[in-house]
């Protein structure tokens, strides 16, 4: 297992450099040099020269790779080219942020998707089952940043029970507070996920309990509390640990939307703002940190699978 | 009939429907054997007759059918209407089960060791952890596993399909039963592994004094181990009797043919005749006996195709007796004498 994991960590280098190349070609991807979107389009030369120079673009392309590439490697991302602050401190306060979010997001979707599942797998042709059948489709296909708007106008506005701007307070330091501030985007993104996670319990589910193992057990004289729970639960819960890690890193760079609508100060807001403002460098070392975070996760997910299915070997 | 002591399991006039997109489905039309304690009951029949779907109607495991009718008696008690919690504290310990594939009837990723210590702890609350540990370490041992203190944390995908038919009939005998249903036990194992699993059933039986029903298509397995045999064809049994009987002087057009398919050490047999015609559709059941559009004993009587016949006792002499659905029955043992050594043409024109 400890070997395995050193592997695909070893894995992780090529990956990063590919991904690292393509990142940072961004700034060639987008029309007009970052060096205008700075200074402005009514600029004069001089001071256009004076911004490409102090950002290293009258350099030679490749050099320009390796000197961000070699200050990447060490942590150092540059500083932002709209405030002058390093990049990394400036990302190193917006990751906690995005966690937190994404931890109460997944808390809320699992809680919310888990029951709706595990009922309309059980009880098919119920009419609670065609309830959560629009359910589902309704949260996958609802906008979030709609859902976002309703719940800021109901329970911000219209009443006053959470804030209708969510700042970060970190849950080690006042959890009733960081409730209180997170609890709106997270139930937004948690109604989003909870529509696909349930549909894969369901799903699952129904699959395993079709099993003929689940027979057996029932030929055992098991209750059926214990055949659904040990027995078909256990092997239905497989598939979902992939769809749910896939999830998390979704969540950890792309809720962009979510947290502009509720102003939170996660990693999303940070690269919506850097978008616009031609940020290149924040850009860049937010996006690596999402392919990175999206590496960890599939590791982790691959481990936790070889620890839930006896079958899986990591070799 | 089911009131009758000396009877441990019996099914009665059974009828199972099943609801599909192309219409009703009958897979259990009527059906229904008694077995006494002690005795292996064979059940034979094509694939589709309504095996399977009887005794898993009848001990309520039944997935999507519908019973219709019929009772399911054991040990005087009515299986069908019981409440669930009382017949889940009789599955698993007085009345158990061995499936067809033991591939896929144990759990994947729950250890050999706790599914058999579940089915003892599940009817003995008070039996601790470490009990049931050794209990199953021991029926592990009694079946026949090897290395059973190993064998009993390792997971279903490190055993051998022959193996794991083992843990499955370890879990059958495991608070010793009334009443094993084995159902097709030996299809799904090498042909090698076969011979030792129906052996260990009989060990099993005799350990326990057990009543088996053993489900097959296989006659060899019947040949083996059955003391009587039912045999079904389109939801109903068709013919019933002590083994040595039936196979001697079958009483029905089926079991005949099904007999004419099995190759014979004793007898010199150029070729095998199969049964012509399919199976029939049970969602159009043809009226009358089910067999008759196969039937080469009918030559299309009306009463073949119009008359369904009942199951009755027709040799007196032996006990039990022999069983009969078969309007002509009597005429069954001219027929199938004549029937080996007709031309081809005649007997369906089948060869080939």
């Amino acid at each position: 297992m400890v070997s395995y994991v050193v592997r695909r960590l070893l894995q992780f280098i090529p990956v990063l450099f590919l991904a690292s190349i393509a990142v940072w070609a961004i700034i060639y991807a987008v029309p007009g040099s970052p060096a205008t979107a700075l200074v402005g389009t009514d600029a004069t030369p001089e001071a256009l020269a004076a911004a490409e120079e102090r950002l290293g673009l009258d350099k030679p392309v490749p050099l320009q790779y390796l000197q961000w590439v070699s200050g990447a490697v060490v942590g150092d991302f540059g500083d932002s080219a709209i405030n002058g602050a390093p990049v990394l401190g400036q990302l190193a306060e917006r990751i906690p942020a995005s966690l937190q979010l994404a931890l109460f997001s997944l808390t809320i979707g699992l809680l919310l998707a888990l029951p709706l599942g595990i009922v309309s797998a059980l009880k098919p042709r119920s009419v609670l089952t065609k309830v959560i059948n629009v359910y589902q489709a309704a949260a996958l296909a609802i906008p979030t940043f709609w859902v976002g708007i309703l719940l800021i106008i109901g329970l911000a506005v219209k009443r006053n029970v959470f804030p209708s701007v969510s700042n970060f307070v970190p849950l080690w330091v006042d959890p009733v507070g960081a409730f209180r501030n997170t609890f709106l985007p997270a139930l937004c993104l948690g109604i989003y996920i909870s529509g696909i996670i349930a549909r894969f319990v369901s799903a699952s589910l129904k699959d395993s309990l079709a099993q003929d193992y689940v027979r057996t057990a029932r030929a055992k004289g098991v209750p059926e509390g214990a055949v659904i729970s040990k027995h078909a639960l256990r092997n239905a819960l497989l598939p979902t640990v992939t769809v749910v890690g896939l999830q998390i890193g979704e969540f950890l760079g792309g809720t962009v939307v979510t947290e502009v609508v509720f102003s939170y100060p996660g990693l999303g807001r940070l690269i919506y703002t850097a978008v616009t403002g031609r940020d290149y460098p924040i850009i860049q070392a937010a996006v690596l940190f999402i392919v990175i975070a999206f590496l960890l996760i599939n590791l982790i997910v691959d481990v936790l699978y070889a620890l839930l299915d006896p079958r899986v070997r990591l070799e | 009939m089911a009131t009758d002591p000396e009877l441990i399991f019996a099914i009665d006039d059974l009828i199972v429907e099943f609801d599909t997109p192309e219409g009703v489905v009958r897979a259990v039309d009527g059906s229904g054997y008694q077995v006494s304690p002690g005795e292996t009951l064979a059940v034979v029949g094509e694939t589709g007759s309504g095996k399977s779907v009887t005794v898993l109607a009848a001990l309520g495991l039944l997935d999507g059918g519908r019973i219709v009718s019929g009772t399911v008696t054991f040990d005087g008690q009515d299986l069908l209407r019981m409440p669930d919690r009382r017949r889940r504290r009789l599955l698993g310990s007085a009345l158990t089960m061995v499936f067809q594939n033991p591939m896929s009837a144990l759990n994947p990723v729950v250890r050999i060791g706790h599914q058999i210590a579940e089915v003892l702890r599940v009817h003995d609350r008070s039996l601790n952890k470490a009990a049931a540990r050794r209990r199953s370490i021991e029926l592990l041992e009694r079946v026949g596993v090897p290395q059973a203190e190993i064998r009993h944390d390792q997971y279903p995908h490190q055993f051998s399909g022959g193996m794991l038919q083992r843990v499955v009939i370890a879990m059958a005998v495991a608070n010793d039963p009334k009443v094993i249903i084995a159902d097709e036990p030996t299809t799904a194992v090498d042909v090698t592994v076969q011979a030792q699993l129906l052996d260990l059933l009989r060990v099993a039986r005799e350990e326990t004094g057990a009543a088996v029903v053993m489900i097959t298509h296989d006659l060899g397995v019947v040949a083996e181990v059955a003391d009587r045999v039912a045999v079904m064809y389109a939801g109903r049994i068709v013919e019933s009797g002590p083994v040595r009987e039936i196979f001697a002087e079958p009483r029905h057009p089926y079991t005949v043919g099904l007999l004419a398919c099995l190759p014979r050490l004793d007898q010199d047999i150029a070729e095998l005749t199969p049964i012509p015609g399919a199976p029939p559709d049970l969602r159009h059941l043809p009226d009358g006996c089910a067999f008759h559009p196969r039937c080469t004993l009918s030559r299309g009587r009306e009463q073949c195709q119009e008359q369904r016949p009942p199951l009755l006792a027709v040799a007196e002499n032996g006990e039990p007796a022999v069983a009969s659905a078969c309007h002509f029955h009597d005429e069954v043992a001219a027929w199938a004498q004549e029937g080996t050594t007709a031309d081809p043409d005649e007997n369906g024109g089948q060869h080939g």
